[in-house]
C-alpha cells in the first residue's frame, strides 16, 4: 500500500472506530435524561406508572434507533477498511 | 471460530452457520444442492413447528375456568398482548391482536432458545430480522390499506397542513420524498436493533465463556485441575441473565413498534 492510501486508510480506520461510540455516548445521555424525566413523573404520580412505563419505552427505542443507524453506517464502512 | 472471527461474519453475505448447534447436520446435507438449509432456517421452522403444535394442543384442552398452569400462561398472554395493541392502535386495536402476538411470542422464543445448549439464537443473524422486519412493515401497509382504502393510504403521504397554504405548498413533494425514506427506514430500524442487540449478547457471552476457560486453564497450569473442573468458572451467567431480560424487551419492543406503526396509519382517519 501507498503511504497516502495508508494514511487514508489509517485515519478511515479511526474515525469509523470512533463514530459509533460518539453516538452511544450522547445516546446514553439522552436515554438517562429521558429515565429520569419519567421517574420523576411515576414518584410524582404513581398512578400512572403504566402510561410513563409505555412512554418511556417507546422514547428509549426511538433515541436508540438514531444509535442503530449509526451501527449500519459502521458495518458498511468497516466492509471498506483494507489492511495493507 | 474466533469472537473477531465472529463479529465480521455479520457483514458476510454468506448464510454459512457457525458450527456448535446440534442441528448443523442438515447444514453438512443441504449446503451442496440447490436449496441448502442452514442451521437458523431450520431452528426457525422447529420454533414454528413447536410453537403450532403447542397453540393447537393449548387451544384443544381450553376449559372454561382456567385448572392448568399452560392454560394460565396462554390467557396471560393474550391479556397482556390484548392490552398492549389497544393501548397503542386504539379500540380497533383488538382485531390485530394476533398479529401482534405471533409477533412478540415467536421473537421471543427465537432470542431465547439460544440458552439452551446446542441451540443458537435465529435472530443473531442479519437475514432473519430483516425478513421479520420486512414481514411486520408489509403487513402494517397492508392493513392500513385494508382499512383506510387506497386514497386514504396515498393521503397518508401528504401533509395536509401545507397544502391549505401557497407558500408551503412547494413543500409537499419534498415530505412525500421523506416519508418514503422513513418506511425504509423503519424496516432498518427494526430488524438492525433486534440483530444488534440479540449478536451483541452472544458475542458477549461467548467472550466470557472464553474468559472461563482462560482462568480454568491458568488455574490448572498453577494447582493441577483435571479437566472436570473446566465449569468450575462460568462467568458468562451473569450474561445469561441479562441475555434473558434483553431477549424479553426486544421482543416487546418490536411488537410495540408493529403496533404504534399500524396506529399511525389508522389515526388519519380520525382526524
Amino acid at each position: 500500500m501507498e503511504g497516502n492510501a495508508a494514511l487514508y486508510m489509517s485515519i478511515f480506520g479511526a474515525a469509523v472506530a470512533i463514530g459509533l461510540p460518539l453516538a452511544v455516548v450522547f445516546a446514553a445521555h439522552a436515554q438517562a435524561r429521558a429515565s429520569i424525566a419519567a421517574s420523576e413523573a411515576v414518584a410524582r404520580q404513581p398512578e400512572a406508572a403504566g402510561h410513563v412505563w409505555r412512554f418511556l419505552i417507546l422514547t428509549l427505542v426511538l433515541i436508540e434507533s438514531l444509535v442503530i443507524y449509526a451501527l449500519v453506517a459502521f458495518f458498511i464502512l468497516q466492509a471498506k477498511i483494507r489492511l495493507p | 471460530m474466533s469472537g473477531v472471527e465472529l463479529a465480521h461474519g455479520a457483514n458476510q453475505t454468506s448464510i454459512a452457520p457457525p458450527e456448535e448447534t446440534w442441528f448443523h447436520f442438515v447444514w453438512l446435507l443441504t449446503k451442496d444442492t440447490r436449496f441448502p438449509i442452514p442451521d437458523w432456517l431450520f431452528l426457525c421452522w422447529l420454533v414454528i413447528g413447536g410453537l403450532v403444535v403447542w397453540a393447537w394442543w393449548t387451544k384443544r384442552n381450553l376449559k372454561p375456568i382456567s385448572t392448568s398452569a399452560n392454560q394460565t400462561v396462554a390467557e396471560w398472554f393474550v391479556e397482556a398482548i390484548d392490552g398492549l395493541a389497544v393501548s397503542a392502535i386504539g379500540e380497533r386495536g383488538r382485531a390485530y391482536t394476533p398479529l401482534i402476538g405471533t409477533l412478540f411470542i415467536y421473537i421471543l422464543t427465537l432470542n431465547l432458545i439460544g440458552l439452551l445448549p446446542g441451540f443458537m439464537s435465529p435472530t443473531s443473524h442479519p437475514y432473519v430480522t430483516i425478513g421479520l422486519a420486512i414481514a411486520a412493515i408489509a403487513s402494517v401497509h397492508f392493513i392500513a390499506v385494508k382499512e383506510l382504502g387506497i386514497k386514504g393510504y396515498l393521503m397518508h403521504y401528504i401533509d395536509k397542513p401545507l397544502l391549505g397554504n401557497p407558500l408551503t405548498a412547494w413543500m409537499v413533494p419534498v415530505t412525500i420524498c421523506i416519508h418514503i425514506v422513513s418506511e425504509f427506514a423503519k424496516v432498518i430500524s427494526l430488524s438492525m436493533r433486534l440483530f444488534g442487540n440479540i449478536f451483541g449478547e452472544d458475542v458477549v457471552l461467548y467472550q466470557f465463556a472464553l474468559l472461563g476457560l482462560a482462568a480454568y486453564g491458568f488455574f490448572r497450569g498453577l494447582i493441577g485441575l483435571p479437566p472436570p473442573f473446566q465449569m468450575l468458572f462460568p462467568f458468562q451467567l451473569p450474561v445469561a441473565l441479562l441475555h434473558l431480560l434483553i431477549g424479553v424487551v426486544q421482543a416487546f419492543v418490536f411488537s410495540l413498534l408493529t403496533a404504534v406503526y399500524i396506529g399511525m396509519f389508522l389515526q388519519h382517519e380520525e382526524d
